[in-house]
């Protein structure tokens, strides 16, 4: 595939399999897919053709009884040199690989493909018989190894089995000299999210990929408000970063208690009108005594009248700061052991910038009363959070912030959502039918939303829709995925202008249009195949109007038709001449 | 300032703030103290005044209210009612004069005595509070033990799950009553050993509630939610799940506490909890089927009454709590 530079997520030869107890569901079956940065890739396909589980995979987020990701890597964040470097090593292992005899071929892919559909050459009635007692019964937590007889039988496919690449680099990494940085990260594969733990896991979700649901109503917590779910997320990634601000927010206050001094500002300086709703702007406020020599020793509250612009409704605020000099009032602090405390409270929050998940920062933060000083991370991640709410168009987002989500509407909550998803910057956002649940005014909100901030936040996003005019609004590229294997692959252009994959064609046809009068909306016929017994051969060819004997038997590979156009047809990659 | 006023405010100079659109969010906030606190009640003032309404709609629970309000008097304040007695309070004061029970109003007894001159208005005040911290104590630790119980089986699932509700099982098909003979013959007759014995077996039913919640619950979309934000397990057993499956626990933890009050008195009856002379409306009753014959009516009635009252009370107020719990109720 293509050498890009920008390659942020790179999924090669994903095979999911769902252990369930009629048999073993065949979700994913080698997938290849990359994810530019700054892109917006659309996935399309009907239902159960495994577009979620291929993003739920990208997080880890598939459940591991019933699945199981059995092969394949997703490279996430790879530096240009090292995926330069792994790439180069993927094609040692597949010349190894070529070099073999026909005998040991077989003999690899029977040992390191254990899980995948193996083209057989023939096969008769008793050997179907025993590949469905032994291999296929699902209920068998693992499949039993191929007996020999049907080893031979087995036609090696031209590339390698990336199990046995993996086998290969993993062997070669301890021999490979332990300076070469660079060479090492790739033949250990460091950046491949699905050989890393679940703690690695966690600071990954959320952090660098986050996720956006179909249902908002059903994705938000009902006990929680929506400032407080976004916070929850903002402590759990950016504490480091909260525990500066607190700091910095402790700083002016110790400068001022030093000076004796403590701040009596408020933060607003207009009121909005009980009456009219307008905001009341304030007249130029007077000093009540003179100067600042009065301010300083005492406290003031003076309280002045405003007048409403439009209806002379009158407001009253407390006074701020002096009207003829601009200082703010301060009133004095008598208690002078004030500075210490609050010196030695920062140095608390100092520990925590330095190592968030210190065993003692830990345990503190469970003891009641010990445990305040995690209120002042709190209070600044809901301050971020209350941001966040501002960033994503919500009108008034501080009074939004202490609603519980079921106050909200459809619309609102999916924009809080948004907000979660994007709380710590994302690189990658998937949106799995984030406008599904939406009213279509609220979608093309929702969507422009989304695009403006991929611009903003230079993320890239992975979209799963149904809704082709979406895929059309926002996408850079479209992948078109069926029965858990890419179907197409191209720029949104291209795949409206020029579909070559019959199921492409298909679906684009299935579009209902203003111009043309039918009678009937056109339809693919027949449903998406139970992926427990999928088809042999393109798993397209029962539902294709091309479909000859060959499609039956051999499985498509994916190929580059036209300069990043790749589809996986026997019909298309022959009349091109690339078989 | 002298002369006219200038249109921009001068702060917007000298700080370079910008002045945004002010809303009722603005209005809420504020750095004193008071609006801080306000500002945090304000939504759980919203959400108490809101389940406050559910509940001001069933008159039952309105009335459970009103019983449990009375009996909370008598536990916090009992000393207003009846001065306590000696060292340990939950003995009933004697008086070797009386040898036979005396009706209500005789001697300065307003509610009448029992054997030995066993006074059983302070009887029934003090075994309020007994009632009550007893009740309060098994349901307490029960429905802790059985919240994290249930919790881990719920959501870890598989062999966990499977030893967790087995050992549960076993405790569930326990008879209580036989439990507490056993542990009566051990440790001796008295309220400790009954305690004892109800706690072993009512952990139990809690276990099984919460890990029903918890399997339906951990299916919802924001679990899955809050996973895909990078929580741990432990934070989303704790924070996203319990919160949205106590509330049936609770309802009938609510209830529980008349049923251990029924159970404790019950064993009373039967000999096997508190003795006579303690504090304890079962064993008070107990003491008055014997001089029933003789037309000691009052020594069973007013106990009976105080059992059927708090049972009563609890009862209400479990089903105006099912209400007001239920989620469908409050959208």
């Amino acid at each position: 595939m293509s050498e890009d530079k920008n390659v942020l997520v790179d999924i090669s030869d994903l095979f999911i399999n769902f252990y369930t107890y009629q048999g073993i569901v065949r979700a994913i079956e080698g997938i290849d897919l990359q994810i530019m940065r700054g892109e917006t890739l659309g996935i399309v396909g009907e239902t159960g053709c495994g577009k979620s589980v291929t993003a739920k995979a990208i997080m880890r987020l598939i459940q591991v009884p019933p699945g199981k990701i059995e092969d394949g890597s997703i490279h996430f964040l790879e530096p240009p040199a090292v995926r330069v470097k792994r790439k180069e090593f993927e094609a040692q292992a597949q010349k190894l690989y070529e070099k073999l005899p026909d005998k040991d071929k077989k003999k690899m892919v029977a040992q390191y493909t254990p899980h995948t559909e193996i083209q057989y050459d023939k096969l008769t009635e008793k050997d179907r018989k025993k590949l469905s007692s032994k291999r296929m019964s699902g209920f068998k937590k693992r499949m039993k190894p191929l007996p020999p007889s049907l080893i031979d039988k087995i036609v090696p496919s031209q590339t390698a089995p990336s199990k046995l690449v993996i086998a290969y680099m993993l062997k070669k990494a301890s021999t490979a000299p332990k300076d070469d940085k660079i060479s090492q990260e790739a033949l250990r594969m460091s950046y491949d999210l699905l050989r890393k733990d679940i703690p690695f896991m966690q600071k990954i979700r959320g952090r660098y990929i986050s996720m956006i649901f179909q249902e908002p109503t059903s994705a938000l917590n009902p006990v929680f408000t929506a400032g407080d779910q976004i916070a929850e997320v903002i402590l759990q990634h950016r504490v480091v970063e909260m525990a500066k601000r607190v700091q910095k927010r402790l700083d002016g206050e110790i400068s001022l208690s030093e000076k004796g001094q403590r701040p009596r500002k408020i933060p607003h300086k207009t009121k909005n009108c009980p009456s009219c709703g307008l905001s009341v702007e304030k007249s130029a406020p007077t000093c009540p005594g003179c100067g600042n020599v009065t301010f300083k020793t005492t406290r003031i509250k003076a309280k002045k009248t405003y007048h409403c612009s439009i209806c002379d409704n009158k407001l009253n605020t407390e006074e701020t700061w002096c009207g003829k000099c601009g200082n703010e009032f301060y009133g004095r602090v008598s208690w002078r052991v004030r500075p210490f405390f609050l010196k030695t409270y920062r140095k608390l929050f100092q520990l925590i910038e330095k190592n968030p998940n210190a065993l003692y920062i830990r345990v503190m933060g469970k003891i009641p009363f010990v445990k305040q000083f995690r209120k002042n991370l709190y209070e600044e991640a809901f301050k971020e959070s209350v941001k966040m709410l501002e960033i994503v168009r919500i009108p008034d987002p501080k009074a939004i912030a202490y609603r519980y989500p079921y106050e909200l509407s459809g619309g609102m909550q999916q924009r809080v959502m948004i907000a979660i998803a994007l709380s710590c910057n994302p690189k990658l956002l998937v949106a799995d039918e984030p406008t599904t649940a939406l009213d279509v005014t609220i979608q093309a909100q929702i969507l422009k939303l989304m695009r403006d901030l991929k611009q903003a936040y230079g993320s890239s996003i992975l979209l799963i829709t149904h809704n082709l005019g979406v895929v059309a609004e926002m996408c850079d590229r479209v992948g078109v995925m069926y029965a858990g294997s890419m179907a197409e692959i191209a720029d949104a252009r291209t795949i409206f202008k020029f579909p070559l994959h019959p199921y492409t064609v298909g679906l684009m046809q299935a579009v209902p249009s203003v111009q043309l009068e039918l009678d009937r909306l056109f339809t693919i016929k027949g449903s998406v195949p139970n992926l427990i017994y999928p088809p042999s051969g393109c798993r397209f060819h029962p539902r294709c109007d091309y479909a000859k004997e060959y499609c039956k038997q051999v499985k498509p590979e994916l190929v580059e038709i036209e300069k990043n156009h790749f589809v996986s047809c026997h019909k298309v990659s022959e009349a091109r001449g690339y078989v | 300032m002298k002369g006219g006023k200038p249109k921009v405010p001068f702060d917007k100079e000298s700080k370079g703030k910008e002045k945004k659109p002010r809303a009722i969010g603005d209005l809420l906030e504020g750095k004193s103290v008071v609006s801080k606190i306000r500002l945090w009640l304000a939504p759980r003032v919203r959400e108490l005044r809101f389940s406050l309404y559910l509940m001001s709609k069933s008159v039952t629970s309105i009335a459970g209210l009103i019983i449990l309000a009375f009996l909370l008097i008598l536990v916090v304040l009992p000393w207003v009612f009846a001065a306590p007695n000696g060292v340990n309070p939950y003995k009933m004061p004697f008086n070797t004069d009386y040898q036979n029970p005396l009706p209500p109003g005789e001697h300065g007894y307003i509610l009448g005595s029992g054997r030995t001159g066993a006074d059983y208005f302070y009887g029934i005040i003090w075994g309020a509070r007994n009632s009550m911290e007893f009740a309060i104590e098994i349901v307490l630790v029960s429905a802790i033990i059985g919240t994290i119980l249930g919790l881990i089986a719920g959501y870890r699932g598989g062999v966990i799950d499977e030893i967790i509700m087995r050992i549960t099982d076993v405790f569930l098909s326990i008879p209580s009553l036989v439990l507490v003979m056993a542990i009566a013959a051990i440790l001796g007759r008295n309220l400790e050993s009954t305690k004892l014995a109800l706690l072993a077996v009512w952990w139990s039913g809690y276990t099984r509630i919460i890990r029903g919640q918890v399997l339906s619950i951990r299916e919802n979309t924001y679990i899955d939610a809050a996973r895909a934000a990078g929580s741990g397990d432990l934070k989303i057993m704790f924070r996203h799940i319990l919160p949205n499956s106590w509330s049936p626990m609770v309802v009938n933890a609510t209830m529980d506490m008349g049923t251990v009050v029924l159970v404790m008195a019950g064993l009373s009856y039967l000999g096997l909890g508190a003795e006579y002379g303690t504090c304890e409306w079962g064993s008070m009753i107990q003491e008055g089927q014997r001089w029933l014959v003789y037309g000691a009516w009052w020594m069973i009635v007013f106990p009976g009454i105080m059992i059927l009252l708090f049972v009563l009370a609890f009862n209400l107020i479990g089903d105006g709590l099912r209400d007001i719990l239920d989620p469908r109720m409050r959208r």
